[in-house]
């Protein structure tokens, strides 16, 4: 389990974390997720040891990490790098070793790693040879090539195409089955929600909203439901009127979001379904939850 | 500990291996060793091939004379062996087993143009018999003749003390060698740290590095590699001129050279840790490759004066500027091979000297590691105070 707490980090008069705290557990695919300079990549440089924070600790299985050195973890930085004219095979063998494995092991895994990303037979070629989509999964095999007990990747979908998209969701979820819990970035809440078991969304250093991503959707009012008309005019439905209703809203001509109160029962939406029918056809009805994308922009701008 | 050590042994195999398979690195190295046996073979060989004494042969008394006072000069090497007559010594000349014949007390028969030397003495040699039996031949008494025919005598004055120092004796020409050997070493492996450090920074390794290991520990691992790298070459390259002029003609040190051989060695270690860390210092405040040469422009600066420092204090090496300067870190490894030569730099002194060094290497280790941490995440220029400031935690 790896705890952020209470991170804060300035630079000069910028505060890039604002006692940033939450948790990502065993087993966990975590998304990390906040507007560009929101603090993303500070607060993954601390928990790797790479920045300092000024204040707050970071924990991982309860113990406090100490400066620098995460012998045990992986690590995908935002600014990719490799050695340029190092042959694959040979700098994953190496950074494997930096990470406390014997040679042998390390040169096992990176033929290992490198077949499994599809560039066997590509290892002797220096890096700057291959093709960026081939770099980057130099770069993934670098982050996974000592079987890390946690993984920290900044931004790792960016710059793929769909398939290599697939493959590397495919090895994170894999990752986090087996118990390693994963925390990475994205711009890419689609991708987020689909693939994420939580969610932290932070902005200007702090968090907005955390948690599962099913709980993030739902957000904390009673249940929503949708409601789309055929053949009515808009000023003939106004269900606000309805007793147990919270809220009403319009997002498109013809279609209603009616927030009902948390313990509104079944009678309720029964009276909502019979005055909607009374009022035109029917076309939709059925609860509605907002989209990973859509609560983001709610509780950024909000 | 133990994971520091390996990390840093870890680093320090990946520089030497890397930058010793370099294709930059072995093409110098090539290119060195073979000027260096050029440089040593080809005045041999263009010498004419046999170095060994000039073999004379001498036909009549008069010659041998001629001769014996020839083999008295130091100025060349003469094996002298008796021929019978001139025929006699043709053949030999024919044969090659002589290489010049002096027939009486005029003719030098020879088949090839023999060297210069050999001519210059021969001829002095041929005078100054003819005038010693020409004075005997007039009375003069012998010891008479020997005064007249005596070299002329240099004497030296107005230098107490021996303070002031003939510089071209071969004891300075070594002291000089040294310490320019020593400065271009030092300013080629301070490069390759350089160029290492910024390498990194330019390809974003180093933040992949950075997750694994502590940023001492990778500066600590690059300049230990590249310094075992650096001393294999200063091997291959003495190794190289002594073997090639010791196979050849066998060179004699000059007096006190062991000395002098001896401080440029217990200076090499200390000498490339303090310029290493000060170019990686420097290299450490710049991300590109473009902008090294103006961030080394400062260690280059401090070698290049320091070498300027060993030209004068030699001038006058009694001087209180060659006293202090003896002492001071950066300086002393350029400056103490002539010091040493002039005879005011002992052991104690050198000693003291090297203490000092090791003491600032104390100092600058932290100092570097935490400018180096501050710095290795930047992608811009930044200066050494905010390096220092953002590196606060160094380790």
């Amino acid at each position: 389990m790896l705890e952020l707490d209470g991170l804060t980090r300035r630079y000069g008069t910028l505060t890039a974390l604002d006692g940033l705290t939450f948790t990502v557990r065993p087993g966990q695919l975590f998304g990390f997720v906040g507007s560009n300079g929101a603090g993303k990549t500070t607060a993954m440089r601390i928990v790797m040891g790479i920045d300092d924070a000024d204040a707050g600790e970071v924990r991982f299985a309860g113990a406090t990490l100490g400066p620098g050195r995460r012998e045990r973890f992986g690590y995908m930085p935002e600014e990719r790098g490799l050695y340029p004219k190092v042959p694959a095979r040979r700098q994953l063998t190496y950074l494997g070793r930096l990470h406390g494995m014997s040679r042998a092991a390390a040169a096992a895994a990176a033929d290992e790693l490198l077949e499994r990303l599809g560039l066997a037979g590509r290892g002797g070629d220096p890096v700057e040879k291959l093709s960026l989509g081939n770099q980057q999964r130099v770069q993934l095999a670098a982050a996974l090539i000592h079987a890390p007990d946690l993984l920290v990747l900044d931004e790792p979908f960016s710059g793929l195409d769909p398939i290599g998209v697939d493959a590397l969701a495919g090895i994170l979820t894999e990752r986090a089955a087996a118990g390693t819990p994963v925390l990475f970035s994205s711009h890419q809440l689609d991708l987020v929600e689909r693939l994420c078991d939580a969610v932290a969304i932070i902005d200007a250093g702090r968090l907005v909203a955390d948690g599962s991503v099913d709980v993030l959707r739902t957000g904390a009012g009673g249940p929503v439901v949708r409601i789309e008309l055929g053949d009515v005019a808009p000023a003939a439905f106004d269900p606000a009127a309805l007793a147990g209703v919270v809220a009403v809203t319009v997002p498109a001509p013809g279609v209603w979001h009616v927030e009902l109160a948390a313990d509104a029962g079944t009678a309720v939406e029964d009276a909502l379904l019979d005055l909607a029918r009374s009022r035109g056809h029917v076309h939709h009805y059925g609860r509605w939850r907002p989209t990973l994308t859509e609560r983001y922009r709610e509780v950024v701008a909000g | 500990m133990r994971t520091m050590l390996r990390h840093v042994g870890l680093v320090a195999a990946r520089e030497f291996t890397e930058r010793g398979r370099s294709r930059a690195f072995l093409i110098s190295n090539a290119f060195i060793l073979v000027v260096i046996v050029a440089a040593v073979l080809v005045p041999v060989l263009l010498g004419g091939g046999d170095d060994g004494p000039h073999r004379l042969g001498v036909v009549g008394d008069a010659a041998a004379d001629t001769a014996a006072a020839a083999v008295a000069d130091p100025g060349v090497a003469l094996t002298v062996v008796t021929v019978a007559d001139r025929d006699a010594a043709e053949a030999a000349l024919a044969a090659g087993t002589l290489d010049s014949v002096l027939v009486d007390s005029g003719v030098l028969l020879v088949a090839d143009a023999p060297p210069t030397e050999v001519r210059t003495v021969l001829s002095r040699a041929a005078t100054s018999t003819a005038l010693r039996r020409l004075l005997a031949d007039a009375g003069v008494p012998p010891a008479d003749a020997a005064g007249v025919l005596a070299p002329l005598r240099v004497e030296t004055v107005g230098q107490p003390d021996g303070a002031g120092v003939d510089l071209a004796t071969p004891t300075f020409v070594l002291a000089f060698v040294a310490a320019f050997l020593l400065y271009g070493l030092l300013a080629l492996l301070g490069q390759w740290v350089a160029q290492g450090i910024v390498e990194e920074k330019q390809s974003r390794i180093v933040e992949v590095l950075l997750s694994a290991l502590r940023p001492g520990e990778l500066l600590v691992g690059k300049v230990l590699g590249l310094g075992a790298l650096g001393l294999l070459q200063l091997g291959l390259i003495a190794g190289a001129a002594l073997g090639a002029s010791g196979a050849l003609s066998g060179v004699d040190l000059p007096a006190g050279g062991g000395r002098i051989i001896a401080v440029v060695l217990a200076w090499f270690l200390p000498g490339y840790l303090l310029y290493a860390l000060l170019f990686a210092l420097t290299a450490a405040t710049v991300s590109r490759v473009e902008d090294l040469s103006s961030a080394s422009l400062l260690p280059i600066a401090v070698l290049v004066g320091s070498l300027l420092l060993a030209q004068t204090t030699l001038g006058d090496p009694t001087s209180t500027l060659a006293t202090v300067v003896a002492y001071v870190p950066f300086v002393a490894p350029i400056v103490q091979p002539g010091l040493v030569a002039a005879g005011v730099v002992g052991w104690p002194q050198t000693l003291a000297s090297l203490a000092i060094a090791v003491a600032t290497l104390a100092l600058l280790v932290p100092l570097t590691a935490r400018v180096y941490r501050g710095g290795v995440l930047r992608t811009a220029k930044v200066s050494v105070r905010e390096a220092l400031r953002s590196g606060r935690a160094a380790r």
